[in-house]
């Protein structure tokens, strides 16, 4: 792993116990940007949507929660149960806790999950890839 | 558990054909019910979550994630048939889906 601030404090506290990876492209979540509803509620919470519809790139905000909410899930290998996971992106290549829900820690074992959000550009889209680490307290 | 009708199923059908046709963009008579999602359609997860939140709108449903989750890890959904099994089993039972021996 890429060793940065956040990296660096956990793996002095905690033990990495799994990982998963995922990607979309960033334009397939365009149709859920309109604020007329809230879409998808058995993947999205509300907050996180309300998150995402104040960034410049709303639709970058839908994807990089929804690929970490699947690297997530592929990590614990388990059902999927998205609105107790939440990631509220806040930049381009950045890394980001994930907020967990008790009951999502407890089922897993862990007590933190990271992810590494990456954009990157292609010449016709923009995809994002999310690397999400879950870790277990020292 | 809500009843369904011969034509209530027939249009889910319809709809779920008419969907993996224009996602993927594949004749309608190429689709069958023994068409496999992933590996003949390049479909993915999120493809079929977004055919569940247009069949959520269309029929009002409340069902959770987690529940189809708990679903599929008994009955797995991978062809398109099966697909449309998964979509009636929802629409007729909602939550109570996971407590069904379908």
């Amino acid at each position: 792993m890429v060793m940065t601030s956040l990296t660096w404090n956990y793996e002095t506290s905690h033990k990495l116990v799994a990982c998963g990876i995922d990607t979309e492209r960033v334009d397939r979540f365009s149709q859920y940007v309109a604020d007329d509803e809230y879409p998808m509620p058995f993947v999205f919470s509300r907050e996180e949507v309300k998150h995402f519809r104040r960034l410049i790139n709303p639709e970058k905000g839908f994807c990089a929660a929804f690929c970490s909410k699947e690297a997530f899930f592929k990590a614990v290998s388990s059902h999927y149960n998205f609105p107790e996971c939440e990631l509220f992106l806040s930049g381009d290549n950045v890394w980001q806790k994930i907020k967990l829900s008790s009951n999502i820690c407890k089922e897993f074992k862990i007590d933190a999950a990271i992810a590494r959000i990456n954009f990157i550009s292609y010449s016709s889209y923009l995809e994002c890839l999310a690397a999400v680490y879950l870790f277990k307290e020292i | 558990m809500v009843d369904i009708d011969r034509k209530t199923e027939q249009e889910i059908r319809e709809l779920i054909y008419e969907y993996f046709s224009e996602e993927c963009d594949v004749d309608k008579k190429d689709i069958t019910d023994d068409t496999d999602i992933i590996e003949e359609l390049e479909g993915d997860s999120l493809m079929l979550l977004a055919l569940l939140e247009m069949v959520r709108k269309k029929y009002g449903l409340g069902i959770e994630l987690k529940t189809l989750g708990n679903h599929l890890m008994k009955k797995p959904a991978d062809t398109v048939g099966q697909v449309v099994e998964l979509t009636v089993a929802v629409v007729k039972y909602g939550d109570d889906i996971i407590n069904m021996e379908l």
